[in-house]
């Protein structure tokens, strides 16, 4: 399951991801589910290490605002490649929430998404199956313009 | 109409040489069919019972005359000679090969066109009033805010991966030739008391297994927060609407189940959220638009001309053809005309290369170059001079394109059925050519009046049957074809869904018992006037039941 950034995979991701019913260590950069973060809120205040969440796709992130604002990470979840309500969540946490720090999708993401889920916000990518850099690149490169203004664009609906 | 520019140009060529690499990485074996499914679907590859088939979009059904030339080019070359216009205004091919489509979405994307999004669970093509501009009851030309919603929601990276597909229709008129109450949102063009421009907009409607009229969501949202809104319903679609079960996935099921005014207050709510300008239209964007949709230069001509009435008078023919397919334009001395693709026992929306050619010929020669396709799968020449109406009808009548029965009981729409779809239950073209013949005559259908008789082969109802005043459905018990009839459907400003009669009929008896209806209608009409439809909604179901089932 590797990591993709900007393209390629990361060797040394310092991202670790909890058990939904796991302990919480002392330090470290870690991905806690976020109904585990919620009951270990106080405990997560004093954490010597980076906070990140790993977030349903059934829930409104909107009702985890303040949590969310804790978090250097955020991962949100493609289920099956058709599931598109991380695509909606993404949009909320950046443009709603400000959100700003990484947000990464976890799950069954095709290269051909990959455009889609950068334009919604995400920069990270935790995928399935094998990573073909060659793929990757041709397959979220195609497409240079777009009618809708995309996340952290200056200039708006088509004007890219 | 609208012409690309560079932009949308370069957007459609990136789009058909990824699609081009997608191709090739199934081919090639690196993507399953279940991966290549829904990058397929997006371009509007289809794979039926024989073949692959490819749905082209014919923005809210407005075509150049070279544009349709090409789609004629491309019926000769990569499929049978021939192409079927669809319920949602668009273009079929029943018989591309996988790796011609490819060469075809280049040929497209040389006349300003393209397959994206016209299937798959995502925004479809964005439908209209095929008489937009030139109808004599329009308010608001709707067309700009179709080819802005068009732009708008081309590859839209949030709503790609919707629950289920998702349609969209607008019209600005009172007549509402759209159907926009049977549609995921529907919009209506209109002026609020301080004659703003704005747009009523209605949400999940539908037909399928569980048809649904459309409900006001908004009576009225401003010109600028038009795309704003559509996000704000989308996104709480997109992220509520259910996706546990296909057949509950649409909009509609939403609405349904949450409640209007619950999902209204969800829908305000995000709207309220949204950066509304970072989603509005690029400042000036409209108006660009909107240059485009100017008339043409009409001249100054005389509104019924003597020559004409002489024409009338003479061919009887031509006159019939006038009564039934020729509407109202808002320009004295010009007229409206449509052409009918159901010619009496043949198959609904089919067009042969050859007619397209010549449609294309005669577009360029009486109206301006335009061509629009309905939602009722007919064509409309919507430009045309009234002191030329009997020269078209002449070329018109010479290729079989000739056939007077716009609105009339032959005037069906069909899907494709069991003949092609991997749905199916029954055929459907088969039943539709039988009741054409049985009606051929057209005094009998003059007679008759307007009757819209609508055929789907499943209960996924692409035929719009629920929506017909006559609407058959095709099902399948223990593999015998049998068809149910609903009474008292309507697709217009009047929408309502139809009612089952009773027990359903063989294929062989369907004609036969629309024969039966349509005797007892013209026994229980008051005047000529009254329509059937008016007569099922003033007596009910019960003295056509009786009539059809009496004797069983
Ligand atoms: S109604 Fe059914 S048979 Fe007809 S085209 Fe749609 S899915 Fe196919």
């Amino acid at each position: 399951m590797p990591i993709i950034k900007d393209g390629n995979p990361v060797s040394d991701d310092p991202w670790v991801l909890l058990e939904e019913d796991g302990d919480v260590p002392s330090s470290g950069d870690i991905i806690v589910p976020l109904e585990l973060a919620q009951e270990k809120r106080e405990r997560l205040s004093n954490h010597a290490g980076r906070l990140g969440l790993l977030v349903p796709n059934d829930v409104d992130v909107e009702d985890y605002a303040d949590l969310i604002g804790k978090a250097e990470l955020v991962v949100l979840q493609l289920p099956a490649f058709t599931d598109g309500r991380a695509y909606s969540q993404a949009r909320i946490l950046r443009d709603v929430l400000g959100y700003e720090k990484e947000l990464r999708v976890k799950g069954d993401a095709l290269p051909d998404q990959a455009a889609y889920l950068k334009r919604c916000g995400f920069d990270s990518f935790d995928i399935e199956g094998d990573f073909n850099a060659d793929i990757w690149q041709r397959a979220s490169s195609h497409m240079s313009k777009s009618y809708q203004r995309n996340y952290r664009d200056k200039l708006a609906h088509r004007s890219l | 109409m609208y012409i690309y520019d560079d932009f949308d140009e370069t957007f459609v060529r990136e789009r058909a040489a990824q699609f081009r690499d997608q191709v090739e990485r199934r081919l090639s074996g690196e993507l399953s069919e279940e991966q290549f499914r829904p990058l397929r679907l997006m371009n509007g590859v289809y794979l039926q019972l024989h073949a692959y088939m490819l749905r082209v979009a014919v923005p809210y059904g407005t075509l150049s005359s070279k544009q349709l030339r090409q789609l004629a080019m491309i019926a000769k070359k990569y499929d049978k000679g021939y192409g079927h216009f669809t319920t949602r205004q668009n273009i079929q091919f029943n018989w591309p090969k996988l790796e011609d489509l490819p060469d075809i979405l280049d040929d497209l994307a040389d006349v300003g066109m393209h397959a994206i999004q016209t299937s798959g669970n995502c925004i479809r093509n964005v439908t209209s009033d095929q008489w937009a501009g030139v109808a004599s009851d329009e308010v608001i030309d709707p067309r700009p805010y179709a080819e802005l919603m068009r732009q708008w929601s081309s590859l839209h990276p949030e709503f790609s991966y919707l629950p289920r597909k998702f349609k969209i229709a607008i019209t600005g008129a009172d007549s509402d030739r759209a159907a926009i109450a049977f549609h995921d949102i529907g919009l209506q063009v209109m002026k609020n008391k301080t004659q703003e421009i704005g747009f009523r907009v209605f949400v999940g409607g539908g037909l399928g297994r569980t048809p649904m009229v459309g409900k006001v969501v908004r009576d009225f949202i401003g010109v600028e927060d038009l795309l704003p809104y559509l996000v704000a319903i989308l996104r709480a679609y997109n992220l509520e609407g259910r996706r546990d079960n296909k057949y509950k996935a649409r909009i509609k099921i939403l609405v349904h189940e949450k409640g209007i005014e619950a999902f209204q207050a969800r829908v305000e709510e995000i709207f309220e959220g949204l950066d509304k300008d970072s989603l509005r239209a690029q400042k000036g964007e409209l108006e660009r638009i909107e240059a485009f949709f100017t008339l043409p230069d009409y001249e100054t001509l005389d509104d019924k001309p003597a020559s004409l009435s002489k024409e009338r008078a003479e061919n009887s023919a031509f006159h019939a053809w006038v009564m039934r397919n020729v509407a109202r334009h808002r320009q004295a001395g010009y007229a409206i005309v449509n052409i009918s693709l159901k010619p009496h026992g043949g198959i609904p929306g089919d067009a042969t290369d050859e007619q397209m050619d010549l449609v294309a010929d005669l577009a360029d020669a009486y109206s301006h170059g335009e061509i629009r396709v309905t939602h009722e799968q007919n064509l409309v020449l919507a430009h045309v001079r009234q002191d030329q109406l009997f020269e078209l009808w002449q070329k018109l009548e010479a290729a079989g394109l000739g056939t007077a029965n716009l609105g009339a009981i032959t005037d069906m729409i069909t899907c494709p059925g069991l003949d092609f779809c991997t749905l199916a239950t029954a055929r459907s073209i088969p039943i539709a050519q039988k009741i054409s013949n049985k009606f051929s005559d057209i005094e009998r259908q003059n007679e008759i009046g307007d009757m819209k008789i609508k055929i789907s082969g499943c209960i996924n109802a692409c035929g719009h049957h629920h929506a017909g005043h006559i609407g058959i459905l095709g099902l399948n018990k223990k593999g015998e074809e049998y068809y149910q009839i609903t009474l008292g459907g309507s697709g217009a400003e009047d929408a309502a869904v139809g009612e089952i009669l009773g027990p359903g009929f063989a294929a062989d008896d369907v004609a036969g018992a629309i024969d039966t209806l349509v005797n007892r209608y013209i026994q229980l009409r008051t005047t000529a006037d009254e329509r059937f439809l008016d007569v099922v909604n003033r007596v009910g179901l019960e003295p056509f039941k009786e009539a059809l089932y009496a004797d069983h």
